[in-house]
């Protein structure tokens, strides 16, 4: 018995001994811990401050990313727009004991109405160690005005929800004199009855009775409004599937009765992996019953973006990671649309890859895939012999994506934002072969992945593709082309957005949102702020019953991008090919 | 009770065999490979090649970032490794744990390599814009202890490679697009000596697209000529010295400065070129497409060998005996698989 047990002992430590010697480490250091020196950051009625945020554990951490919250108003509504801005905007990494000085700015289009506004910084260290700071400041009247009277000059009495009501004011002096530039504050009751913007904009979040005041010193006219719903219903059927089981699907272009849809990365197929090295024509002359017609291989592990000039006579198609290290694209002839026929490759100046496309008559808009100088023009006048005629980028971060129209040409440029440049339309006197920079936005958050530009809205949908906040889609004002500005976002909680097309007959924007589907938007009238709270979402479909993850092994859903095309919304799906929708409206 | 005294005993032994299992994993060390299109860290078993475990770098997982370059510290404590594209970043592990500690946006178009200085203090990361068009970018030079960047000097056309002299004195950079190799000072980052590498080899290669180098003696060193198809040979004070092992778009390459022995990837031919220990040079098939890495384990007798594979295969490593050029395992893992770094065993 005794011997028993002394065996067992041994063993035992024996096997102590052995995972001693193997992990290395005589005590585990205590994890890595991250504090802020404030709580508070109270910066009054300043603009700017810091913060210092250290670790305070025994293990290093980084890198330590400093994610900024939107700006809120007392009501708690976010204002589109603004936003902090921390110095740095992530940490590399913070040793045992070392602390770093963070300092924050306020980003604010326009002006603000007067009150209190909050935000929070949250520093995270991966999984491991976060903290979080708040960050209050204050926007006081004019006190200098000296207004003797205010009047709020709309008569409108109802709207609907998410419906954008202007709200022109009229001060005057003690003569009777209108007052111009004068300093109103807004408020409405209830608080959180929707936005108000500082320039007298109101948009409903809810139905109800509303009251919004303007006021200047002791003087306030209130208007009421009563808010009815939206009342838009709708929902998609589908129509028809493409199904493409071997490689997971990247980006669709449809013309007339052909589908083109690219592949992307790697998909293991009962142990054997397929890269995304083809692109697939499917006959579409009957969407309920797609026919793959025709696969053609290329040297590359993805064709992430297919385009198909207007006339329909070629299509370009992108490499990334070819075997011979040359990537570039293929020009493909379309005389046979069901068979493309390799008219020519072009490599030049595109060995790094290239991952989105676009064409417009015989240029073709080329991002090069993820390193800097993004974006190359080439002439395909004479697709045989293609030329590089001119190249852009921003000098900093990478640019994304490219949306050419009415000679302008919308960078996705990432960190650097949105960029608009004149290729032709004349507003600055670019051309295709010398591109002029008409404006910038930098200020969308980052990860700015796609553009559509609306031009009789005069409005830019911008996607975010950030996978950790997660992103939003912006709607940028650009009836000023000189000056872009943010006025509404649309979040859908859980992951980001990728892809979108808008429907401009209707003003319904279709946005392929990975584990979340396709959502249609309604996106008539004037935007203002958070569209999701304003009854516009019109439908949101996870065709494949998906868990709102895009885990690709599985067959959830995995939306990656839709066109609206001879009356049906089709969808590109990651796992499970093309889907034929009908859409809501 | 007798039944739970041999349940003790089997689970007191498998624990102790999990032990040793475990222990022999690091004990003989281990491999660390970028996956290019995965965008992750595989850790491979290095006696077998059994894939042990993998990181995920994947930042934007909707695009490809490319993990590219990874090298481990001399203390064996830490280890770096690159992504490429995006916005190009370097990344701080601990070994232990396999835990990420740090990453830092690099000012760079793009990154290829991580090399490390003797000391361990500083990284070197080339800016490999190969976009550019022959525009000059950078080598960033980063503090490892903070990651914070030291110099961003202007070196050269797409510089690939950033590799320190044994003693720490110098830096050689090859410059793809420029057919140049620029020596640095190690001490300050700034330039010293600028060599053309542009007429050697056959007559009527228009490139000579110099990667990688790998230094030889604390004044020699080589570097692969991807262009022209082989290794050139320079001196800090004389230039090139030489030209020699001929092969097909040749990648990275590795000396041992104690043995002499030269492990050399021929990405276009599919082999590696071997000379032990000042033995005549040979070439290895190594049975799968694209070699790019090589690293030798802790005493140059095996060279592990990264591939790409292509858009039929997996990329992957393969183990090769350097004395008898007898490849001992291949491990398929990762796609585009690139850099190969050697982590020894239990310290």
């Amino acid at each position: 018995m005794l011997a028993q047990r002394l065996h067992i002992c041994l063993l035992a430590a024996v096997t102590m001994a052995l995972l001693a010697s193997c992990s290395n480490t005589a005590e585990p250091d205590t994890p890595p811990h991250l504090e802020f020196s404030e709580p508070v950051l109270d910066l009054g009625t300043l603009r700017e401050g810091q913060v210092e945020v250290r670790n305070t554990g025994g293990q290093s951490v980084g890198p330590v990313e400093l994610l900024v919250s939107g700006i809120r108003d007392a009501g708690g509504a976010t204002v589109p727009g603004s936003h902090l801005v921390t110095d740095p905007q992530e940490i590399p990494t913070l040793n045992a004991g070392d602390a770093r000085v963070i300092s924050v700015s306020l980003s604010v289009q326009g002006s603000l109405i007067p009150g209190e506004y909050d935000a929070a910084i949250t520093a995270r260290g991966g999984q491991e160690a976060s903290a979080q700071t708040a960050v209050r400041f204050l926007v006081l009247d004019d006190p200098d005005s000296t207004v003797v009277s205010i009047q709020i000059l709309s008569t409108q009495t109802a709207a609907r929800v998410g419906d954008v009501v202007a709200l022109p004011v009229e001060t005057q002096n003690a003569n009777g004199t209108v007052l111009q530039g004068v300093q109103i504050s807004w408020s409405l009751e209830p608080s959180d009855a929707g936005y108000l913007s500082a320039s007298g904009q109101f948009v409903s979040y809810k139905t109800g009775s509303v009251s919004l005041v303007a006021s200047t010193g002791l003087l306030a006219d209130t208007l009421r409004l009563d808010v009815s719903e939206r009342g838009i219903t709708g929902s998609f059927e589908i129509v028809g599937r493409a199904q493409e089981s071997n490689r997971y699907t990247s980006d669709l272009w449809l013309h007339e009765t052909v589908a083109y849809a690219g592949t992307w990365g790697g998909r293991s197929i009962e142990g054997t992996l397929n890269v995304g090295n083809t692109l697939n024509v499917w006959d579409v002359a009957d969407p309920s019953s797609p026919q793959k017609a025709f696969s053609l291989q290329i040297d590359a592990r993805t064709v992430n973006d297919t385009k198909v000039r207007a006339d329909g006579t070629l299509a370009v198609i992108t490499h990334e990671g070819s075997s011979d290290g040359l990537n570039g694209v293929t020009i493909l002839d379309l005389a046979n649309p069901l068979k493309p026929a390799v008219r020519s490759r072009f490599t030049t100046e595109l060995e790094s890859g290239v991952h989105n496309v676009w064409v417009e008559g015989n240029y073709a808009y080329l991002v090069l895939d993820g390193t800097g100088n993004g974006l190359r023009i080439l002439d395909i006048s004479d697709p045989s012999l293609p030329r590089v005629v001119a190249d852009y980028w921003a000098g900093s971060s990478f640019l994304h994506d490219v949306y050419v129209r009415d000679g302008l040409a919308f960078l996705s440029h990432w960190s650097a934002g949105l960029i608009i440049l004149d290729v032709g339309n004349g507003i600055a006197g670019g051309i295709p072969e010398a591109p002029v920079e008409v404006a910038r936005l930098e200020t969308l958050g980052g990860q700015t992945h796609n553009a559509w530009y609306w031009p009789e809205a005069g409005y830019v949908f911008v996607g975010e593709e950030d996978f950790a906040t997660p992103g939003v889609v912006h709607v940028v004002d650009v009836r000023n082309l000189r000056e872009p500005r943010e006025v509404a976002t649309y979040a859908v909680p859980g992951q980001t957005p990728h892809n979108h097309w808008l429907d401009e007959v209707t003003g319904t924007l279709y946005v392929a949102w990975y584990g979340n589907g396709l959502r249609a938007l309604d996106v008539t009238g004037d935007l203002l702020g958070q569209l999701e709270r304003q009854e516009r979402e019109i439908v949101g479909l996870r065709y494949n019953g998906g868990l709102g993850t895009c885990d690709r092994p599985s067959q959830n859903t995995c939306a990656w991008a839709p066109q609206l095309h001879n009356g049906l919304v089709w969808v590109s799906d990651m796992n499970e090919g093309l889907i034929a929708l009908q859409p809501p409206r | 009770m007798s039944s739970v005294r041999a349940t003790r005993r089997v689970a007191a032994a498998a624990l102790a065999v999990a032990a040793l299992t475990s222990c022999s994993d690091t004990a003989s060390g281990r491999l660390l490979v970028t996956s290019g299109f995965t965008d992750q860290i595989f850790v491979l078993h290095a006696g077998s090649g059994r894939v042990l475990d993998s990181l995920n770098l994947d930042r934007r997982p909707g695009e490809r970032d490319e993990p590219h370059g990874i090298e481990v510290s001399r203390d064996g404590r830490y280890f770096y490794a690159t992504l490429a594209h995006g916005e190009p970043s370097l990344w701080k592990y601990e070994v232990d744990g396999l835990r990420l500690v740090g990453r830092v946006t690099l000012p760079t178009n793009g990154a290829s390599r991580v090399r490390l200085s003797p000391d361990g203090r500083v990284a070197a990361v080339p800016d490999y814009w190969l976009s550019g068009g022959g525009e000059v970018s950078r080598v960033v030079f980063v503090r490892t202890h903070d990651l914070e960047i030291l110099a961003t000097p202007e070196v050269c056309a797409a510089p690939h490679d950033a590799t320190f002299s044994e003693d720490g004195r110098w830096i050689a950079v090859p410059c793809t697009l420029s057919d140049e190799v620029v020596l640095l000072d190690g001490s300050d980052f700034t330039e010293r000596e600028r060599y053309s590498v542009a007429d050697l080899g056959e007559p009527g290669r228009t490139q000579a697209r110099p990667l990688n180098a790998a230094w030889t003696s604390p004044s020699e060193f080589v570097v692969t000529l991807q262009g022209t198809g082989g290794l050139a040979m320079l001196d800090v004070a004389a230039g090139v010295t030489g030209f020699g092992f001929a092969a097909d778009r040749p990648a990275q390459v590795t000396v041992s400065q104690t043995t002499g022995s030269l492990a050399m990837a021929n990405r276009g031919e599919g082999t590696v070129t071997i000379s032990h220990e000042g033995s005549p040079e040979r070439k290895v098939s190594i049975g799968a497409a694209h070699p790019h890495g090589v690293t030798f384990g802790h005493d140059a007798n095996i060279v592990y060998v990264s591939f790409e594979g292509d858009t039929e295969s997996l990329g992957g490593v393969v183990a090769i005996d350097m004395a008898t050029g007898e490849v001992l395992w291949r491990s398929e893992v990762g796609v585009f698989t690139l850099g190969v770094a050697y982590l020894p065993g239990a310290r």
